[in-house]
């Protein structure tokens, strides 16, 4: 019987040296295996907005206090209105100005996801995402091929995070007793105490012969640590090209990778020029209309998006491979230190529609009228070139409309210019009886 | 009339027309443009009638892809 208690006493003592600590990051590793299927990325991209660049120029914003009085000194309200919208030291005087507006701000959120299992068998609830990588490259396409390129994003430095592992305090205790009656012919008794640092180990035994024998074994082992140990990782890291980028996580414990990661990126898209028409002192101080001859019209050049060579949107791949740490026993315990686990690797590609073609589209306003069962647009004659005349927006477009249908009850057979440029409905004159029959037929349209 | 137009769609009446002509050869001659073209226009019967390449004076002199139609609109 003694012999019995001892074992079990030292069997006791060297189960819990053995015992974990928050040190290790899993019991024991099994042999891995593959499910493609476990973890799924998606892709949602939203364009934030345009990035509308004007090339060359200053305007009155970017002098001095002092400049900015001396500009506007003895100047009336036309001339201030004017002055605010004027550039300086534009590269030539007869170039039109430019705005480049091919360059697009698009946020791109991976939703990243994980099947969990509930069932008894195959528990997976509290598996995790050691390591996701997943790369966004765009297809390749004649106009992707010349002219699409990621420009520039917002993770250029890597995310590292820090666990602090000495934060946990890990304490383990063990308290054992066992006792034993029954009838032996021997008396003995036995105690002893063991302090080795924090351990303390007591033991007592009792033999009585004849009438009783009662055995105790008291076993308490206690252990604390205070680990200062920190451990750096990465939280998220990426590389970036022309054509593509991926990001990389990696995880640490109790940290689920499934979650949203947003990446904003700037696109550049192939360029298409519009030329729109702008419009100013069509009315005086008093909502009085002024006549053609006081209209101002400027021209400005837009970059934008060509989405004629993207017909289909900007498309791509998004491919991905993830490792699964899957807890096969210990998963009821908060710690990881005491799981058992495997490996789930896998990987995957989808075909993704990161920007839609509607979404490039730059809205050009245009004003129409039906002529002889043909619509026509209001263009302007440029030494020979017919132009359509473009709005930047509907308030611009319907503002000129609604100016023009004033105007044109006053004007000759010949028709109106502003500031020497013949404008029309692609030749038919604006006071043409087609036009003036009805003018609820003028509309403004937009492409 | 013919135009030449970024893209020839059926869905879309609005087209952007970057050169027009009463005269197919003549449009169909004309392969160096400026690619900011005349502009946006509602077309009410359009077919096509043959794609073809053109070079821009504009965008540092980018080729483009353009498609002429014929309005049959009276």
């Amino acid at each position: 019987m003694k012999k019995n208690l001892l074992a079990l006493l030292l069997l006791l003592m060297a189960g819990t040296a053995m015992a974990q600590t928050s040190m290790k990051r899993f019991k024991k590793l099994r042999e891995g295996k593959t499910d493609n299927n476990l973890v799924s990325i998606e892709i949602f991209s939203a364009t934030v907005a345009s990035s509308e660049t004007p090339t060359g120029g200053k305007t009155v914003f970017d002098l001095s206090e002092r400049g900015q009085a001396a500009s506007l000194d003895g100047k009336n309200n036309n001339d201030i209105s004017e002055l605010l919208n004027k550039k300086f030291q534009s590269d030539s005087k007869n170039k039109m100005p430019v705005v480049d507006m091919t360059s697009r701000n698009i946020t791109v959120t991976f939703s990243i996801g994980r099947k969990p299992s509930y069932a008894a068998g195959n528990f997976s609830a509290y598996d995790r995402i050691e390591d996701l990588n997943y790369t966004f490259k765009m297809d390749n396409h004649p106009a992707v091929n010349q002219e699409v390129r990621f420009a520039k994003w917002n993770k250029y430095v890597t995310e590292y995070g820090t666990l602090d592992i000495g934060s946990l305090e890990f304490n383990q205790g063990f308290t054992a007793n066992l006792d034993v009656t029954g009838k032996i012919g021997a008396s003995a008794s036995t105690k002893s105490v063991v302090k080795d640092g924090d351990n303390t180990t007591e033991t007592g035994a009792s033999v009585g012969p004849e009438v009783s024998a009662t055995g105790k074994v008291g076993y308490n082992r206690s252990r604390k640590e205070n680990q200062l140990i920190k451990q750096r990782f990465i939280q998220l890291t990426g590389t970036f090209g022309e054509r593509q980028f991926s990001i990389h996580q990696q995880g640490t414990r109790e940290t689920e990778l499934a979650g949203n990661v947003s990446v904003d990126v700037t696109i550049k898209f192939p360029p298409a020029e519009v030329i729109f028409t702008n419009f100013s002192d069509l009315y005086t101080d008093k909502n009085a209309v002024n006549g053609p001859d006081k209209v101002k019209m400027e021209h400005t050049r837009y970059k934008v998006p060509d989405i004629t060579m993207l017909a289909t949107g900007l498309t791509g791949q998004l491919s991905y491979s993830f490792a699964v740490r899957h807890i096969h026993k210990k998963a009821n315990t908060f710690p990881e230190s005491d799981d058992r686990i495997s490996f789930i690797t896998g990987e995957n590609s989808k075909a993704i529609l990161l920007v839609k073609p509607e979404e490039l589209k730059v809205p050009i306003y245009f004003i129409n009228v039906p002529v002889g069962g043909n619509i026509k647009t209001l263009q302007y004659d440029d030494a020979g070139i017919k132009r359509a005349i473009s709005f930047t927006s509907y308030s611009a477009a319907a503002e000129f409309r609604s100016w023009l249908i004033y105007t044109i009850p006053s004007l000759g057979i010949n028709g109106m210019k502003i500031m020497n440029k013949d404008i029309s409905f692609e030749g038919t004159p604006v006071s043409n009886a087609a036009v003036t029959a009805d003018f609820s037929k003028i509309t403004v349209q937009v492409q | 009339m013919y135009y030449r137009v970024k893209r020839f769609s059926r869905s879309y009446t609005n087209m952007y027309v970057l050169d027009s002509d009463n005269s197919l050869p003549q449009l169909r001659s004309r392969t160096t443009i400026d690619c900011a073209g005349q502009g946006p226009k509602t077309f009410i019967d359009p077919s096509f009638v043959e794609a073809q390449e053109v070079k821009c004076t504009n965008l540092g002199g980018l080729k483009r892809d353009s498609d002429i139609i014929k309005d049959n609109s009276i």
